[in-house]
């Protein structure tokens, strides 16, 4: 009898907690569908009636949704690639050759996670100035062309550890190449955690507003979380500036890619967070 | 050789920043100008003529001081109702995870309008508590309340870091205390949290270096309003560089929240005696 009570408080407690948790995107989808009369209603109410998707049309005839969306993706994927091809290379290298110093290069990479952003976004942003290289996808791609996310090395560098020395030096006998070796026998073995680090990345850039809101400043070249802050500062002061209908739809827009990523993969992004973090 | 992505990656996009941003701080520059060597006077009119800063960065340190322990207690409350394994527990796992990995432009937006003083979602649910909720985000006394109120959602990374040091723990500590006669309270501060000690130094020192940069959350919420309340130190080095056109004062500043950071988080290590190693 009292093991079942406190089942029931543990389920209503976490409920409540999870409800709370989840309230911002019930809110986002509720609102989306609304009409402006029923948003400005008081008390508020949770479920659309009439639904109309009246919020939705705005978006895509009042913003450059289709624009943002396209920038999102192509930065989005870019990082994605370059991430996986030069963030394996690093973390492979590291966990299996012995060079000079390396303990100490590992110490260096694992510090520039402690370095602040602000510290190095200054010069950068210079440095791109010179180079005409502002308003343009380089600044947001390139860190991660060169294995930027000391993240993603240490989620690989882990997993690499573990992968039998047998298989590499029997395939070194028979005359591979180490190039070979990395792409022909670990990586096809390793999809898992490189798929880890893939939604990892890809949550990162589609969410990042910092970044594009520095490097990018062309109302054309915007990612969807820099178009969404513009489109609810130009809302907002107009007449219907109450009518929070379009912001939260294109909110909704702009995190439902997120969304459905987590809901397939749930489980691969809570290795990752876990195979990093347990080790430090 | 196949950390050479990461080589070139680090001395151009870290390392080099880095010395040009030392050098940035000792010089006025405007960006379009060359740099103007001027000494320590960067340094000396922040430390001494410069109210902003000082208004900034105890507003960082406010926020720091409330969020980083509340979102940490969540984080471990939770990940303790969530440690005995059930399917239960799993998608509970997942829910209070999912903010985490949403979190962003989209999610702050949203927030805001939760948050609103008159017909905002959240203090209609107060209102049912008999609570005449304030203000949130316009109220100096309260904004940032809210923000902090804000971050506890996203204490999802901290806690699965939590629930799988605490899953490590072997079972049979617990069942001797238990013969001992200890009960749950005791438990958990005799055995579970010494155990996961170094769990905790990870999440508390990450979490202190994420606190002191936020910078994306209070911008689109508050915009560092009511009356600077919520002004932090990274909107005043953003502010600085790319609103106010003083690089070299902004690289200063960066530095100095470059200095707090590494000297908090080396007093935390040390005083915790706790080293972290991460080649394991």
């Amino acid at each position: 009898m009292l093991k079942k009570s406190r089942f029931v408080i543990w389920i209503l407690i976490c409920a409540v907690l999870g409800a709370i948790f989840l309230l911002p995107f019930v809110w986002m989808l509720a609102t989306s569908l609304m009409s402006t009369e029923q948003i400005v209603k008081y008390p508020p109410e949770l479920i659309p009636s009439p639904a109309t998707l009246r919020s939705f049309e705005y978006i895509f005839k009042n913003s450059d949704f289709f624009t943002y969306f396209k920038n999102s993706s192509i930065i989005t994927l870019l990082n994605i690639v370059g991430t996986l091809i030069s963030t394996t290379l690093v973390a492979y290298g590291f966990a299996k050759y012995d060079a000079r110093l390396k303990g100490f290069w590992f110490a260096l990479l694992m510090s520039t996670m402690m370095v602040p952003y602000f510290v190095t976004i200054i010069p950068l942003y210079n440095i791109y100035a010179k180079l005409k290289l502002i308003n343009t996808i380089v600044p947001l791609v390139l860190p991660n062309m060169l294995a930027g996310s000391a993240f993603s090395i240490f989620l690989l560098h882990q997993f690499f550890k573990t992968f039998p020395k047998e298989i590499e030096e029997a395939s070194r006998i028979d005359g591979c190449s180490e190039l070979n070796i990395l792409f022909k026998i670990v990586m096809p073995n390793s999809k898992a955690i490189l798929f880890v680090a893939g939604i990892f990345m890809f949550v990162w850039t589609w969410n990042d507003y910092f970044g594009p809101v520095i490097f990018l400043n062309d109302q054309s070249k915007y990612t969807l979380a820099v178009g969404l802050v513009f489109l609810n500062s130009s809302i907002s002061g107009y007449k219907d500036a109450l009518d929070q209908g379009p912001v939260m739809a294109m909110s909704l827009l702009t995190v439902l890619p997120i969304i459905i990523l987590y809901v397939c993969f749930q489980k691969y992004f809570i290795k990752g967070i876990v195979n990093s973090g347990l080790k430090g | 050789m196949f950390i050479s992505p990461w080589l070139v990656g680090f001395f151009l996009l870290t390392f080099i920043p880095l010395i040009y941003s030392l050098y940035l701080s000792l010089t006025q520059y405007s960006g379009s100008a060359a740099p103007k060597f001027i000494g320590l006077r960067n340094y000396t009119d922040i430390l001494f003529h410069d109210d902003l800063f000082i208004k900034s960065l105890i507003n960082s340190f406010q926020y720091a001081i409330i969020a980083v322990p509340t979102s940490l207690t969540l984080a471990l409350i939770i990940a303790f109702l969530l440690s005995k394994e059930s399917k239960v527990s799993n998608f509970f796992q997942i829910v209070f995870y999912f903010p985490s990995i949403a979190a962003g432009a989209a999610v702050f937006t949203v927030a805001k309008f939760l948050l609103k003083g008159e017909g905002g979602l959240l203090n209609y649910i107060l209102s049912f508590f008999g609570i005449q909720g304030p203000n949130w985000l316009t109220d100096s006394k309260w904004a940032m309340t809210a923000l902090v109120l804000v971050n506890l959602i996203f204490c999802g990374s901290q806690m699965l870091i939590f629930l799988a040091g605490i899953k490590q723990i072997p079972v049979s500590y617990y069942e001797a205390a238990k013969i001992d006669g200890a009960g749950g309270m005791k438990c958990f501060f005799k055995i579970t949290l010494p155990l996961i000690s170094n769990v905790f130094v990870f999440n508390l020192v990450m979490g202190i270096i994420n606190a002191f940069q936020i910078f994306v959350q209070p911008l689109i919420m508050t915009g560092g309003g009511p009356f600077k309340k919520t002004y932090m130190y990274g909107m005043y080095i953003y502010d600085s560089g790319f609103s106010f056109g003083r690089f070299g004062y902004a690289a200063s500043l960066a530095w100095i929240m470059f200095l707090i950071i590494l000297f908090i988080s080396m007093f935390i290590l040390k005083s915790l005696e706790k080293r972290m190693n991460y080649e394991d």
